[in-house]
């Protein structure tokens, strides 16, 4: 959710419910004014009326012709200690308006000519409610232009204020660690921003940094430790080139030498994963994995004729990806070579091509690991005389280059699914 | 023939050069910049082999020197570096071939020949080796000149023996040289045991002398007994 939008949200919500809070305040204030209004003025008639009954000793119905106005009830067995005064509200038929009309009610007693009545006077609160309904409808028109104004000017000084931010953003957004320069950001007026600014400056000019560092390290250790590799392994061949050397020492010999070349193949393979991790083959072009899984046939036939290997391609479809060249050679050489490798004298291998994926299938042995450890670094069977690294890069490249690597096993087939 | 040999760790240097004076060649040594620069200023050479990482320089401006002052010189980059960039760039610069570190001294003398041979191409392109007769244009193979047919790799096998003479070539060293270090499984020692058994058998067929000599089972040497 951008800020923005939530800011919003919170505005709207809040003045949402100070508007109902001012509107119910309102209402209850024009409301309780409006009744003091005409409760005093139905007491000024009560007054009225009770002056009438003792001047004239009775009351005289004619005089207060209209409908609804007052209604006298004359009462038996009346205790005057209950006469007490009460206000209410009720409704009556207006027959003019043909509508139900509020009233409100005064009922009080009084006695004359030796008896006790029950006297409801009343006032229509007709026009009061029309009034509050004017009151409080203007009240929300206003409120409402207010709001609204308010809510447009928030909007566009929210933008404003946030814009460096915005732009800082950005900035560290397209912020490639490879460029050249640091992130360049601009001077504002805001001081929590050139805070940020300043964080952002700091914290990726270190990063620059370490890169490089990593970088320069990881192709110094490159050196370094293949060099040492090259001269062992040359010391190595001078002596096999001896005369006079027994069968042990030829076995010693050779151990040595495979040991310093499985060294050198680990080397490389771990500085390629960190390579990949340092994002130095992020460089990309479309490569058609068609062809290059042709050429890996080609590459691996030695090995697959000399295990009587059936190998089965079909091209439903062609893949297409960008990625790096040679990413996607590591990629496939391992992929292909471990369904050769991995398999049984006389087994099969199978490879379909789609547009969106391809399929490596295999016979095998089943597997002895659990599927999800597959691709983590060192997992290999005791036995077998591989690295380890095999799948750990393949699924390196993958994430790197936005594929999906997927192992699946049933049937007593391994298969290995490479998707976009 | 003449080889440089430019690199800045003094024993590996010292081994290359120590195995191509076997070899035959005359061989001189550079440990850095300055004074492979010079060497290659002042004297001419056939082959020069050039480190990239040098104190005191860039392999690969060596080579764009080289270039300039003598072109008929072959020179081979031998690097730690082994991405395509790199590999493309050493070729870009002028170089004849790379070779990434480490490597099996008798794939850089396979090199070397082969690199000696195309350079110094006198029309007739033949290697021959008693009664076995290579013609390297039309890739053909002759024992007392009878054509024996041989497949690709049988073919690169024995131009890899007949360049590394009496000399013992491991199975791992030949299994990289046939198919590239991508086929390291165990399963590559087998097949290059029965690649040479093809090999020897075509060639005994026609009358050949038994040349492949299986040493200590680690390898194997071609040459006469």
């Amino acid at each position: 959710m951008k800020l923005l939008t939530k800011t919003t949200i919170y505005y709207i919500l809040i003045s949402l419910i100070t508007y109902l809070l001012i509107a119910g305040t309102f209402y209850i204030a024009v409301k309780h004014l409006i009744y003091k209004e005409v409760e005093e003025r139905l007491r000024a008639e009560q007054h009225d009326f009770e002056a009438f009954v003792k001047r004239h000793g009775g009351w005289d119905e004619s005089s207060y012709f209209v409908e609804n106005k007052i209604e006298i009830t004359k009462l038996r067995n009346f205790d005057p200690v209950q006469a007490e005064d009460s206000f209410k509200d009720t409704i009556f038929y207006d027959k003019f308006a043909r509508e139900n009309v509020p009233f409100r009610e005064l009922t009080f007693y009084n006695s004359f000519k030796n008896d006790w009545y029950k006297i409801s006077i009343r006032k229509s609160l007709i026009e009061t409610t029309e009034l509050i309904r004017y009151i409080t409808l203007t009240m929300l028109f206003l409120l409402n232009i207010g709001l609204s104004s308010m809510f447009i000017f928030f909007r566009k000084m929210s933008k404003n204020i946030w814009m460096p931010f915005y732009n800082t953003l950005d900035k560290a957004k397209k912020f490639d660690i490879k460029d050249d320069k640091d992130v360049q950001v601009s001077e504002t007026k805001i001081y929590e921003f050139n805070e940020l600014n300043d964080v952002i400056k700091k914290m990726t000019g270190k990063m620059r940094k370490d890169y490089l560092s990593l970088k320069e390290y990881t192709e110094n250790a490159s050196h370094e430790i293949q060099t040492p590799l090259a001269i062992i392994n040359s010391k190595v061949e001078n002596l096999i080139q001896c005369d006079n050397l027994t069968d042990n020492q030829v076995l010693w010999i050779e151990e040595i030498q495979n040991a310093c070349l499985k060294i050198s193949k680990m080397h490389k393979a771990l500085l390629l994963l960190s390579k990949i991790d340092n994002g130095q083959y992020n460089a990309s072009e479309q490569i058609d994995f068609n062809d290059m899984i042709r050429g890996k046939l080609e590459e691996f036939e030695a090995l697959y004729t000399h295990k009587n290997i059936s190998i089965s391609f079909i091209n439903k479809g062609t893949f297409l990806s960008n990625i790096h060249a040679d990413l996607a050679d590591i990629l496939l050489t391992n992929i292909i070579k471990n369904s050769i490798v991995h398999n049984v004298s006389h087994g099969a291998v199978n490879i379909e091509i789609k547009n969106t994926s391809i399929e490596v299938c295999n016979t095998g042995q089943p597997l002895i690991t659990v599927p999800e450890k597959l691709f983590e670094r060192f997992k290999k069977d005791k036995a077998s005389d591989s690295l380890g690294l095999g799948l750990s890069i393949v699924k390196k490249i993958a994430d790197h280059s936005g594929l999906k690597v997927e192992y699946r096993y049933g049937n007593s087939l391994h298969k290995m699914i490479l998707s976009k | 023939m003449k080889i440089l040999v430019i690199e800045d760790e003094k024993a590996l240097a010292g081994s290359i050069t120590s195995q191509l004076e076997k070899e035959g060649y005359l061989c001189e040594a550079a440990y850095d910049y300055p004074s492979g620069l010079e060497k290659i200023m002042i004297y001419n050479y056939d082959c020069v082999v050039v480190d990239i990482n040098l104190p005191g320089g860039d392999g690969f401006s060596l080579v764009d020197n080289l270039k300039k002052s003598s072109s008929s010189t072959g020179i081979i980059i031998i690097s730690a570096r082994n991405s395509l960039d790199d590999k493309v760039r050493g070729l870009n610069t002028g170089s004849d071939d790379y070779l990434v570190k480490p490597f099996h001294f008798s794939e850089l003398n396979a090199r070397i020949k082969s690199l000696l041979r195309r350079r110094n191409f006198n029309g007739s392109n033949e290697i021959v080796f008693h009664e076995i007769k290579v013609d390297l244009n039309s890739r053909k193979v002759y024992v007392n000149n009878n054509e024996i047919v041989l497949y690709r790799k049988e073919f690169d096998l024995l131009m890899y023996f007949l360049s590394n003479k009496n000399h013992v070539l491991t199975k791992v060293a030949i299994a990289e040289h046939l198919w590239g270090d991508n086929i390291d499984s165990a399963d590559s020692l087998d097949i290059v045991y029965s690649h040479i058994k093809n090999l020897r058998k075509k060639l005994l067929d026609k009358g050949s002398k038994d040349y492949i000599q299986s040493v200590y089972g680690i390898g194997y040497k071609f040459g006469e007994k």
